[in-house]
């Protein structure tokens, strides 16, 4: 009676048996190795998106308005962002632990090396503006992406509070421009002091702008330009019909 | 082809498995050099009978032969044709579960007797001298820790072919084998059993 190995032998023999091709398993692997790249890329961007939107919040708003440090920072944080970050974490680091050599690690190493190739990555994909990019795209292709990435809209449209939120649509000279807000209301905004740097004004700039609003105008202390599609979006719902297009290009 | 068998015998594990890339012979006798270790690692781990051992063997040699091309040679081929087995015991052992489960008290027995006759493969002086006890300890442990002592101290596998076999760091595998040897004296004190 044949052993097992004879037996086997006769089968591989009388089947004509081979073994399948080398590059079946190179391209497996390469696959593996493609797909925990593209995992570590997306994480990244991810990643860039959440430096974007922690750089561009404001956190001392709440100097300006009845709301603890605390509870700002708690409902502006990008969660959604957060939760994809975590995920495409995992999902790489459980790619990685299918490639060829990747059970030697432990996971929290594997863990830590994706998070720390987000973190690199990501930072160079901040720099070259990527974040803001990724931001300003789904914004525009995803109605409720602003609902849930830029919940406290409404904080800015507070000029009795001194936050205002609008588009230039004159400028006076170099201390003063005119700021239609999101209420279609024109306010003539002079700058508080000399010493207060401003960034390039021109008309159609849009800009979230801290002072306090006086009798006759709104006197900034502080000037940021918008830079989350969001925010930028919040004024073209407020100009139906390309209503701040004509206002944007309204001549002087 | 007719090959020598001195020849054969000057080769290593490794370069049969690539000569039999180009004829099936050389892997002929990479089979005939592991079949009765692997069918004694088979029972060690999965307390199958004879017939359930030899058909998981044949899947592990068709599997092996099949994907042959696979071979990472930076590994040991003991490392990677014992891997094949354990998953093939563990995809066994799952279609088992599927099915309504056999009485395999004789099994067992079976299992023991064997275990008891291939202690002396073991280092451990200690392990030599109580067969009996050591079988009815490892039978109680979970299949986990049983699998890890059974390929330190039966099969004789260091921490890095442990890790290639199971596809753990090595790191684990050391607590693995630490845990295992916990469970170990304590599934003995349960028993009453010095070790």
């Amino acid at each position: 009676m044949d052993n097992i190995s004879e037996k086997i032998f006769k089968e591989i023999k009388k089947k004509h048996l081979e073994p399948k091709p080398r590059w079946q398993f190179l391209l497996k692997d390469s696959l593996l190795w493609l797909g925990f790249g593209v995992l570590v890329v997306i994480g990244s961007l991810a990643f860039s998106v959440v430096v974007f939107m922690l750089a561009d919040n404001d956190w001392d708003l709440y100097l300006y308005v009845d709301r603890s440090f605390w509870n700002l920072l708690l409902v502006n944080l990008p969660y959604i962002w957060l939760v994809c970050l975590g995920l495409f974490w995992l999902l790489s680091s459980y790619n990685f632990r299918h490639t060829e050599g990747g059970y030697r690690y432990r996971s929290w190493i594997i863990f830590s090396g994706s998070v720390a190739a987000s973190f690199a990555l990501g930072a160079v994909f901040f720099y070259a503006g990527l974040g803001q990019k990724v931001d300003d795209i789904l914004a525009r292709s995803i109605p409720q992406y602003c609902d849930l990435t830029f919940p406290e809209r409404h904080l800015w449209q507070q000029p009795n509070k001194g936050l205002l939120l609008g588009q230039i649509i004159e400028m006076k000279n170099s201390d003063s421009f005119v700021l239609r807000d999101s209420d279609n209301v024109s306010w003539p905004v002079q700058r508080a002091s000399q010493s207060l740097d401003l960034p390039p004004l021109r008309p159609g700039l849009r800009l979230k702008i801290r002072g306090n609003k006086q009798a006759d105008r709104f006197i900034v202390q502080r000037v940021r330009i918008l830079q989350r599609a969001c925010q930028r979006m919040m004024m073209e719902e407020e100009c139906p019909q390309g209503a701040c297009h004509e206002v944007m290009t309204l001549p002087n | 082809m007719r090959i020598n068998n001195d020849y054969l015998r000057q080769k290593t594990d490794e370069e049969l498995a690539t000569l039999s890339l180009r004829e099936e012979d050389f892997y002929l006798c990479l089979m005939q050099r592991y079949e009765a270790k692997l069918k004694r690692y088979i029972h060690r781990i999965s307390q199958s009978n004879e017939q359930d051992a030899e058909d998981i063997l044949q899947d592990v040699f068709l599997k092996a032969y099949l994907n042959l091309n696979n071979f990472d040679p930076s590994l040991k081929f003991s490392s990677w044709i014992y891997r094949i087995t354990h998953n093939e015991v563990i995809s066994a052992f799952r279609r088992q579960k599927a099915r309504p489960q056999a009485d395999n008290l004789s099994d067992n027995d079976e299992l023991l007797s064997r275990l008891a006759s291939d202690l002396d493969l073991n280092k451990e002086i200690h392990w030599k001298e109580k067969t009996g006890e050591i079988k009815r300890v490892l039978s109680r442990l979970d299949g986990k820790y049983r699998e890890v002592l059974v390929l330190k101290f039966l099969e004789d596998k260091n921490y890095t072919e442990i890790s290639d076999i199971l596809k753990k760091p090595m790191g684990t595998v050391a607590t693995l084998i630490s845990r295992a040897k916990k469970k170990f004296k304590e599934e003995a004190q349960k028993l009453n059993l010095d070790f």
